[in-house]
């Protein structure tokens, strides 16, 4: 090595210093001289060594970037070893033939080959089979030619080790430092597991998505800003857009109105905010085309893997169906209910329990009380009348019995009287026919039986006044028949009465001519007398009919009145041959009575049995005393009528065992004129005016056949005058 | 001895009127009888009697057309009469009552002879 200029002048330069410094060392000089040339001297001195540093740095500076350049070769050489030893992955080195320059240690455990050396400078077709390594060679080829390599693709191929084996790839072309292709490299990797992994995962997700979008409740996920990111078939659907892919990405705003939209992204800001899971009850949500739908939302938080509120997750239920379903349950229970609330009569329904299911608006009004406050009670509970409660409960017990309606006769007094109801109560049966409750229609029937009763009050007045009209007229037509019966009789009588005045003179005369002694001749004379008067008082009867004459009312015992009656024909019924029976009855009081025209009766009654006793028979008369109570019905309804409480009668009953009365006659035999008799025997008058004389006496005469049918059966009913 | 009072008997039922003729002559009267009302008036002209019995109901002429044609006659317009008839009832209670009608004294023809005999009287007595 040369010394430089430089380096000359360094030398000398430091010589110098040196000098310098040695000088002012030394002993000859004294003072800041010295000083000074000791600071000079050392300066100068730094001077010079530094430019001599300077050099040598240089030098050495070189030397450490050698050595640096080589331990960073050496480390990147461990680097790469270490890379090719121990990378999971398959990597190469080819020549442009396609042999191979490198290759790492997996590669050599895959290729089944014992090191890299043994590698090195052979092919694929060494170690694959022949079509495998026609194929690399043709895509090594393909590389070289057009400088362009394969990145990243993933191949399935059949591993060393049987199976199925998916790698990851890259050929690329290998380069010199100056850019021609000396060959090809590649790198390869297993990911058999991540590409199972993901297979598996698609088809999870598939098989998730299918999932998805066969439930019919539309799914979706709204990231924070709205925006759909999933969303299921349902929910397409539900938006009317065919793709469900075509919804994510946008927002509620781009299917549902304004106001709609901002509310749904109002709640899932709150739901978000607040991280909680929430289920919406049945809301209406109007879709696309304007239709509502009833939906029950919920709506859950989707957190990401660090735990954050990343989205809504909403799960809609469309229950628009059931909610219509509902609503026409809802308006057919409501329009029952206002059938059930109008109707005027309070209706209810109770548990097997007893308790009120249901009561209708009547019945709140009724009872003044609040279904809320009925419904759930027991009567106990409400009427609070053990008596009371426990006979509706029998009630109840007995339709739970019977399982069939039954109607009862309820009286409630409500505070404005008596009302009267009739109630009936029914099963009520659930839809397999087991009775669960028993309900009640009560009707008020007070004005029904008000008016009823009115009917019936309106019809006995109207039946009264029909049998008052009747008798009205039956009296008019009797009085018209009377009449004419009168006007006869007034002209028969003084026919007839000629004759008798005529016998009475005859009379007076032979009972003058009559010897004193001749008693029973005086006797006969009596009798014929009494006769006459007898035809004199009937003539007179007869007419008096006619001319309405006051009766001659005396106190009388009924016995006498018989008795006296059968005296007067006596006689007659004896030559009839028949038998009379009568025996008095003490206990009978006096009756209000004109003798003569009562006596007229009952022997009219007697000759008419006498005439139907052809051949003798047996007359029977009795009497007795009847009041109102002991009158029965087969008394017949008159003399019902004329009875008042507390009167009296008494009863002549006359009975014979004649051939009774033609049935066809019976209906007639009061009439003027009417007579069963033969001609000659009777006038027709007798009954007519019998009747008319009880009548006069407010009392009854009737005339039938005994009940056994052994023969006619007559009665006269004289009122007993109150003391 | 009284003269016997006389009576003229007017009546068409000449059985009757023997009758009652009969009885009357035996209580004491004398007694003329017409059946024939139209002859009554010359009848009782030419009797004089003192007091007319009269039948009402008459053929031809009844007994108020005799009380006329006797009180026309101004000799015979005070004789009292009795009209008999049995046009009249009795009075049950009174068989003897004379019954008064349009001005007249009615008994019943059917009345016992007793009655009738007391009803002259009374019509004699006003005489």
């Amino acid at each position: 090595m040369t010394l430089s200029k430089d380096r000359l002048h360094v030398l000398i330069g430091a010589a110098l210093a040196l000098i310098i410094v040695a000088l002012a060392v030394g002993e000859g000089i004294a003072g800041s001289v010295k000083w000074v040339l000791l600071g000079t001297g050392l300066l100068l001195l730094m001077t010079m060594v530094g430019a001599t540093g300077n050099t040598r740095l240089e030098l050495y500076e070189s030397r450490q970037k050698l050595r640096k350049m080589r331990r960073e070769r050496d480390e990147l050489s461990h680097y790469f070893n270490a890379l090719m030893d121990y990378v999971p992955s398959y990597i190469y080195f080819k020549d442009r033939d396609s042999k191979f320059l490198q290759v790492n240690r997996a590669m050599v455990e895959l290729m089944g080959a014992e090191s890299v050396k043994d590698i090195i400078g052979k092919s694929d077709v060494d170690y694959f089979d022949a079509d495998l390594a026609k194929k690399k060679r043709q895509d090594e080829l393909d590389v070289i030619e057009t400088g362009e390599g394969h990145e990243k693709y993933i191949e399935e191929r059949n591993s060393p080790g049987g199976g199925e084996q998916w790698v990851l790839s890259s050929k690329l072309p290998f380069r010199d430092a100056d850019g021609r292709i000396i060959g090809t490299f590649g790198i390869s990797s297993d990911v058999t597991e991540m590409i199972e992994a993901q297979h598996s995962l698609e088809m999870e997700r598939n098989t998730l998505r299918v999932l998805l979008d066969s439930i019919p409740d539309s799914i979706y996920i709204r990231d924070p800003h709205g925006k759909y990111t999933v969303v299921n078939r349902a929910l397409a659907d539900l938006v009317g857009i065919k793709d469900p892919q075509e919804v994510e990405g946008k927002t509620p705003f781009d299917f549902f109105p304004k106001e709609d939209a901002e509310a749904f992204l109002a709640e899932d800001t709150k739901i978000m905010e607040a991280g909680k899971t929430v289920t919406s009850p049945a809301r209406i949500s109007r879709r696309a085309n304007g239709e509502y739908r009833h939906l029950i939302t919920t709506k859950v938080p989707v957190r990401n893997r660090e735990g954050k509120v990343s989205g809504i997750l909403g799960i809609n239920r469309d229950v628009t169906e059931q909610e219509r379903a509902r609503e026409a349950v809802r308006r057919t229970e409501h329009r029952m209910q206002e059938i059930v609330d109008n109707s005027p009569s309070p209706m209810y329904a109770k548990s097997r329990a007893g308790q009120y299911l249901m009561v209708n608006r009547r019945y709140e009004d009724l009872f003044g009380v609040k279904a809320e406050d009925v419904v759930g009670k027991t009567d106990l509970e409400i009427i609070k009348d053990e008596e009371v409660a426990k006979g509706l409960q029998e009630n109840d017990a007995l339709v739970f019995e019977k399982g069939e309606p039954v109607q009862f006769d309820e009286v409630l007094n409500l505070g404005e009287g008596d009302r009267a109801y009739v109630s009936v109560k029914f099963p009520m049966r659930d839809l397999d026919g087991t009775i669960y409750a028993v309900g009640g229609i009560s009707t008020d029937i007070t004005e029904r039986k008000k008016a009823e009763e009115e009917l019936k009050n309106l019809n006995k007045e109207l039946m009264d006044t029909y049998d008052n009209l009747t008798k009205a007229h039956e009296q008019l037509i009797q009085a018209e028949k009377m009449e004419s019966v009168g006007r006869l009789a007034a002209g028969v009588a003084h026919e007839v009465k000629n004759p008798l005045a005529m016998i009475g003179m005859g009379l007076e005369l032979l009972a003058r001519r009559l010897p004193d002694d001749d008693v029973k001749g005086k006797e006969t004379i009596e009798r014929m007398k009494r006769g006459i008067d007898r035809a004199k008082k009937i003539v007179r009867g007869l007419v008096d009919y006619s001319s309405d004459r006051r009766l001659e009312f005396s106190r009388i015992n009924p016995n006498v009145l018989i008795r006296e009656s059968l005296e007067l024909v006596e006689y007659q019924l004896k030559e009839a041959g028949i038998e009379v029976m009568f025996s008095k009855n003490a206990e009978l009081p006096e009756v209000q009575a004109d003798q003569t025209k009562i006596e007229q009766v009952l022997v009219n009654i007697f000759i008419n049995a006498m005439h139907s006793m052809d051949g003798g028979g047996t007359l029977t008369v009795k009497a007795k005393l009847m009041s109102m109570s002991n009158v029965g019905h087969d008394e017949g309804s008159r003399l019902r009528e004329r009875m008042r409480e507390g009167d009296k009668m008494v009863k002549i009953i006359v009975t014979d065992t004649g051939k009774g009365i033609p049935e066809e006659a019976l209906g007639k035999l009061f009439d003027p004129f009417f007579t069963t008799k033969p001609t000659g025997k009777g006038t027709g008058l007798g009954l007519t005016v019998a009747r008319k004389i009880a009548d006069l006496h407010g009392g009854e005469m009737t005339l039938t056949n005994r009940p056994d049918g052994k023969g006619a059966m007559a009665t006269l009913s004289l009122r007993v005058e109150n003391d | 001895m009284m003269t016997k009072p006389k009576i003229l008997l007017i009546d068409d039922e000449v059985d009757f009127t023997e009758l009652l003729a009969e009885n009357l002559e035996e209580s004491g009267y004398e007694v003329s009888k017409i059946n024939d009302p139209t002859k009554a008036l010359t009848e009782a002209k030419r009797f004089l009697p003192d007091i007319c019995v009269i039948d009402l109901v008459m053929p031809r002429m009844d007994g108020g057309d005799v009380v006329s044609a006797l009180r026309s006659d101004p000799q015979l317009s005070g004789m009292p009469v009795l009209m008999l008839t049995a046009l009249v009832e009795e009075n049950p209670n009174d068989p003897g009552e004379l019954q008064m009608k349009g001005g007249l004294p009615f008994v019943s023809k059917t009345s016992d002879l007793e009655v009738i005999i007391n009803g002259i009287k009374t019509q004699l007595g006003h005489r």
